[in-house]
């Protein structure tokens, strides 16, 4: 069923392409054969019926004459400023990595240079509610009044603040549309601000204040100049590309100016400016001189690294080359990277044209993160030799199509584990005195206590025999759950690591370090695929691991296809778990389903430590929004007696790992 | 975010052939025409070129009512179009390709296919005007013009 359904989807799109192709090579013809036949009989028949008639002297010539030059202006008009039909190649350079809160960024930004939509407006209103009841809730209101006082706007004293969350008056109907157009175009004249950008600024800048985020890159709500400029420069994917084929409509002022001199050449009786008017036809009959380009392309990708540590910058060499026999005049390509990797040097785009058996070379350097990183085809954009019909294709690239890299583990980080232990020798630095390598007390002797661990100098100095105390290590079982969902491969710094990529690097040196000693450590993620390193001690579990995080797809960047199920994951994942093994959770804790993930492994009898990565700031107030909600979460996550810590961006992850360790003796 | 030097540059020499052709028929507006346009492929603003390339038709027309030669209009205008087609084109490459991108190549052989096509179509119309005898009723041009908008129509801009 799905086969004969893809067969005629595909057989549906084959014909609405060709369909396209007929209309487009159809209606030039059409249009020359009508307009050559029309000059004819003005060439042949015209001269000798209506030569002398002052009607059309006086009428028609003027009348036509303004036609052409007022239809000339309308499509100039059309065409002035506005930008041309065409593909939007993503930028490809730089990692796919979302910086949270860029997204209340985009939509205040769209409100000042525009209006946002409504859906995006409310959206922001939302998450900026939920932000100030918990502002509220923390200085001991419950969460009834909190709203109450929100929808009664005396929640602040402040006035753009307080009206903020107040009940809008402004309903759907079309004569509120209609003045809001109104009120939003006088504003525009007169540089004023919207309302609720206004008002969500102010809102942003009180919330954070009553949260005691005082200590803040932004802080002037009065501004709407520090919105984030980089909102609208997403990168992306060759994925995201669409593949299609378009008119550019780039030739629109053409037309125009030439129906204009023929319309003014008529107007002022000037033949000769008429003629050099025509002269512009030229380059709208080429639009279609070139056919619509269908590229035919071997591409061969080649990457000179065997085995690339963190952070080398290895080169890439992509050669494509014309197999097909028409030249392509216009071919634009652009590298499908890893879009977890980021360009060094060098660019993976090339501009060029190509004859039949021709090729051309494309270079760059890639900065290498640890994992394993697949390419994505190359996006090819092949115009036609004036540039006005577009065709966009993906093409897969032979060769190389993966990058590896084993991560290399930070010696002596300390580790993240509790005082729960087994029975079994290990890392653990329990409270029991006994044998072992700190110092832990001194006791009694007793009867059959060895001597090495008799207390020598008290016995020379008081003559009591007394025995020494170490604290006993004991083993335990450790398993590091990373979060690899498409919302943890995030950062506060666009070419910065994402929290994924600074995941993977602690737990690789936790692996590390505990599989040193005798301690059992596993690895698992929580995302669209899932890995299972069960836990194990010795020195081979490195390996292993090392290996699983360099080849294993469960850390790559999630396609877009890609769905994380959550209850079932956790399912998997508690299937798997040992009963008395600790987790440590690896998230950036961005999104409400990384808090409710760790909720659930604590209801499952697994309460996680929380060791998130820092991937907010307060550079933007859509970045501050996020920091605001990340605060939350680490907060509520306390309050339900999990053990967290913010792992900051500048420091390293034993500092983080330390300040685990204290919070959880205390 | 700038243009290529090669964007700027032919986009600079195709609109300077066209101010220099109105020049010589004592119009200089194409000059500023051609200033502004460059400075628009150069701050990648389609707006700026747009106003370039109609400043410099401006001039054209100024100089068809200066009664300027038929030689000297033909290539101004030729001017004009190539010049909107070749910055326009520097402005879009700019766009898709930010960097250390090459795009020399293409925006040479994009200019020198526009090139070719628009002066073959100038010749050719030089040739009718040429052998033409003259004589025509002004029906002649009406459906001239009338045959040019349904060319025009048709093409789809």
């Amino acid at each position: 069923m799905g086969d004969a359904d893809s067969e005629r989807r595909a057989a549906d799109g084959s014909d609405d392409a060709s369909t396209r192709r007929s209309r487009l090579v159809a209606r030039p013809l059409v249009a020359l054969l009508a307009g050559g036949t029309i000059c004819l009989i003005g060439l042949v028949v015209g001269a000798r019926l209506l030569a002398s008639s002052l009607a059309v002297e006086v009428v028609l010539v003027p009348a036509v004459g303004l036609l052409a030059l007022a239809i000339g202006l309308g499509w100039i008009d059309g065409q002035f400023g506005g930008a041309v039909d065409g593909t939007t190649p993503p930028r490809v350079e730089r990692p796919a990595v979302d910086v949270p809160g860029t997204d209340v960024d985009a939509a205040l930004r769209t409100e000042h240079a525009t209006r946002a939509s409504y859906a995006e407006r409310m959206a922001v209103k939302r998450r900026l509610r939920r932000l100030a009841v918990a502002g509220l809730t923390s200085t001991g209101l419950t969460e009834t009044q909190a709203q109450r006082r929100l929808d009664e706007a005396t929640w602040t004293d402040d006035d753009p603040p307080a009206s903020f969350f107040a009940f809008d008056a402004d309903g759907p109907g079309w004569l509120s549309t209609q003045y809001r157009r109104l009120k939003r175009r006088i504003r525009g004249v007169l540089g004023r601000q919207s309302r609720f950008g206004r008002g969500a600024r102010h809102t942003i800048d009180a919330t954070a204040h009553r949260l005691g985020v005082t200590e803040r890159s932004w802080g002037d709500p009065t501004s709407p100049a520090d919105l984030d400029a980089r909102a609208v420069d997403q990168p992306g994917r060759i994925t995201d590309l669409t593949e299609r084929q378009v008119a550019t409509n780039r030739f629109r002022i053409v037309a125009g100016l030439v129906l204009a001199a023929v319309g003014l050449g008529v107007l002022l009786w000037q033949p000769t400016l008429v003629l050099a008017g025509a002269v512009g036809t030229s380059l709208l009959a080429h639009r279609y001189a070139g056919g619509v380009p269908e590229p035919k392309l071997q591409i061969e990708r080649t990457v000179e690294a065997d085995d690339p540590d963190h952070g080398d910058a290895i080169p890439v060499t992509v050669t494509v080359e014309n197999v097909g026999d028409e030249t392509v005049y216009d071919l634009r390509l652009f590298d499908g990277v890893p879009p977890a990797l980021s360009v060094a040097e060098g660019s993976p785009r090339q501009y060029t044209g190509l004859q039949p058996g021709a090729s051309t070379t494309i270079s760059y350097d890639l900065l290498v993160e640890s994992g394993r990183h697949d390419f994505d085809p190359v996006g090819v954009v092949a115009r036609s030799a004036s540039g006005a019909v577009e065709r966009t294709i993906t093409v897969d690239a032979d060769g190389d199509t993966t990058v590896t890299c084993q991560p290399r583990p930070t010696p002596d980080i300390g580790t993240p584990i509790r005082s729960q232990t087994r029975r079994d020798i290990g890392s653990v630095v329990t409270t029991t005195g006994g044998a072992g390598i700190e110092f832990h007390s001194v006791r009694e002797y007793r009867s059959g206590d060895p001597l090495r661990r008799i207390d020598w100098h008290r016995l020379a100095r008081d003559g009591e025999l007394a025995t020494l105390q170490f604290a006993v290590e004991r083993s335990t079982t450790v398993v590091l759950v990373i979060d690899t969902r498409r919302e943890a491969f995030v950062s506060h710094d666009r070419d910065g690591p994402t929290a994924v990529d600074r995941s993977i690097d602690a737990a690789a040196s936790t692996v590390y370090e505990l599989a040193a000693g005798n301690d059992k450590v596993g690895l698992a993620t929580i995302g669209p695929h899932n890995c299972w390193i069960p836990p194990r001690s010795g020195r081979d579990q490195w390996p292993i691991t090392a290996d699983a995080l360099a080849s294993q797809a469960a850390f790559d960047y999630p396609d877009p296809d890609d769905r994380f199920l959550s209850l079932s994951t956790l399912h998997w994942l508690r299937t798997r778990l040992p009963a008395n093994a600790q987790v440590v959770f690896f998230s950036p804790m961005t999104d409400d389903m990384a808090l409710r993930l760790a909720r659930r492994l604590q209801a499952c009898g697994y309460p996680p430590a929380v060791v998130s990565p820092q991937a907010t700031d307060t550079a933007t107030p859509g970045r501050l929004v996020a920091h605001l909600e990340r605060r939350l979460r680490l907060s509520r996550l306390r309050s339900a007696g999990l053990t967290t810590v913010d792992w900051r961006s500048d420091e390293p992850i034993e500092a983080a790992f330390e300040r685990l360790q204290g919070r959880e003796s205390r | 975010m700038n243009a290529s030097r090669a964007g700027v540059g032919l986009t600079a020499g195709i609109g300077a052939i066209g101010a220099v052709a109105t020049f010589l028929s004592g119009v200089w507006l194409s000059l500023p025409g051609v200033a502004l346009a460059t400075t628009g492929v150069y701050r990648c603003s389609r707006r700026l070129l747009g106003i370039g390339v109609l400043v410099s038709f401006l001039g054209v027309v100024v100089a068809s009512l200066f009664t300027a030669p038929f030689w000297l209009l033909v290539p101004a205008m030729a001017s004009v179009v190539l010049t909107w087609d070749v910055g326009e084109n520097a402005i879009t490459t700019a766009e898709q390709f930010p960097g250390e991108a090459s795009t020399w190549r293409g925006e040479a052989v994009h200019a020198a296919v526009s090139a070719l096509v628009v002066t073959g179509f100038a010749v050719a119309v030089g040739g009718v005007y040429a052998l033409s005898t003259g004589g025509y009723s002004l029906v002649t041009v009406v459906l001239l013009v009338v045959g040019s908008l349904v060319v025009l129509i048709g093409l789809g801009r």
